[in-house]
């Protein structure tokens, strides 16, 4: 009984350090790509666990954590089943951001597969093939498209 | 008692293939739950299920390929939604043939087995085999595109066999609610 209600507890805690994220961070951040790198280095490269000063001083360490997975995992899936076209212009405008560097980044992109690291960990399956298949037939598309470019 | 619990994993092992298969890999959390495993964000409606086939089969990225007017492009489009496409049947067959396995097991030790029931499992589940193996040539001619009917109705004969084994599950024993949660998840998910 008293363990029900601690992961009550926690579950509201979760809910509530998601929206405070949301709110103040992620919605500030136009695209779900970018959203997903964002919430991607968040997270450690050795021990895979999140971390984010602001939401632990709000929260907890653990419920900031989980709030961060979530939101990860959520944001991952949103852009792996986006349509392609709209992964297009996620990852056109991603890589128009860097100044001046659109070709390089373009190529970049093309050649070191960076963005194999936004994948959450607890993902698996087909969201992540469908992801990584859709990046890559994205930058084919960008690539054609800079190359027909006057 | 060995023949129950064989059951019960068969229907434990059948509803985390289906969460695997079907919806461990599409769709958004809903806001307002905290699962904590990343399946439990799927709802349970079959919207997932939906998205994948949608995504993988469907004709939306394909037009906007088309419309593009590159001869490589859509190539490389085709050759990557076909590998896709490919490893979504071969992994649809291999969590039937699991579940089978599982239930021969059960069965080879189960004292009250039904000739009718077991010859309706067989029959569901050459069936999906059999519609599988045509999915999968019909994606290796043509490519997956606009193969959404075609994928639910194969997606219909993976029902028929859940519901088949379904029903050797001893419904009655212990885990009612656990096993009708499950089927009428699997049953609505495309």
């Amino acid at each position: 009984m008293e363990r029900d209600g601690e992961m009550h507890s926690d579950t509201n805690a979760i809910r509530t350090a998601r929206q405070d994220l949301r709110h103040r961070t992620l919605d500030k951040i136009v695209t779900p790509l970018e959203r997903l790198i964002y919430l991607a280095s968040l997270r450690d490269y050795r021990s895979g666990r999140y971390s984010h000063d602001g939401l632990a001083q709000r929260f907890s360490e653990p419920v900031a954590a989980a709030a961060l997975r979530f939101e990860h995992v959520e944001t991952f899936r949103s852009v792996a089943f986006a349509s392609l076209q709209s992964i297009v212009e996620q990852v056109g405008d991603f890589l128009r951001g860097t100044d001046g560097v659109w070709a390089e980044g373009l190529k970049t992109w093309q050649s070191l597969e960076p963005y194999r690291v936004v994948v959450p960990v607890v993902e698996d399956g087909m969201a992540i093939r469908i992801f990584l298949s859709n990046i890559k037939v994205a930058l084919a598309i960008l690539a054609t498209e800079q190359r027909s470019a006057p | 008692m060995t023949a129950i619990l064989l059951y019960l994993a068969a229907g434990l092992l059948l509803i985390t293939g289906l969460l695997r298969l079907f919806l461990g890999d599409a769709n958004n959390a809903d806001a307002n739950t905290e699962p904590q495993s990343p399946h439990a964000f799927w709802p349970p409606d079959g919207s997932a299920a939906m998205r994948v086939a949608r995504q993988l089969f469907g004709t939306e990225d394909w037009e906007y390929v088309q419309r593009l007017d590159s001869e490589t492009l859509k190539r490389v489009f085709l050759k990557e939604r076909t590998a896709l496409a490919l490893i979504w049947v071969a992994a649809a067959r291999s969590e039937a043939r699991a579940l089978m396995r599982v239930h021969r097991t059960a069965a080879s030790t189960s004292p009250h087995l039904n000739l009718r029931t077991e010859l309706k499992i067989i029959y569901a589940y050459v069936g999906f085999l059999f519609y599988c193996a045509l999915l999968e040539i019909v994606i290796r001619m043509r490519g997956p595109v606009a193969l959404q009917s075609f994928v639910a109705f194969t997606d219909d004969c993976s029902i028929r066999l859940y519901e088949a084994v379904g029903q050797v599950f001893p419904l009655g024993e212990h885990r009612d609610g656990e096993w009708e949660k499950g089927a009428s998840g699997r049953g609505g998910r495309t």
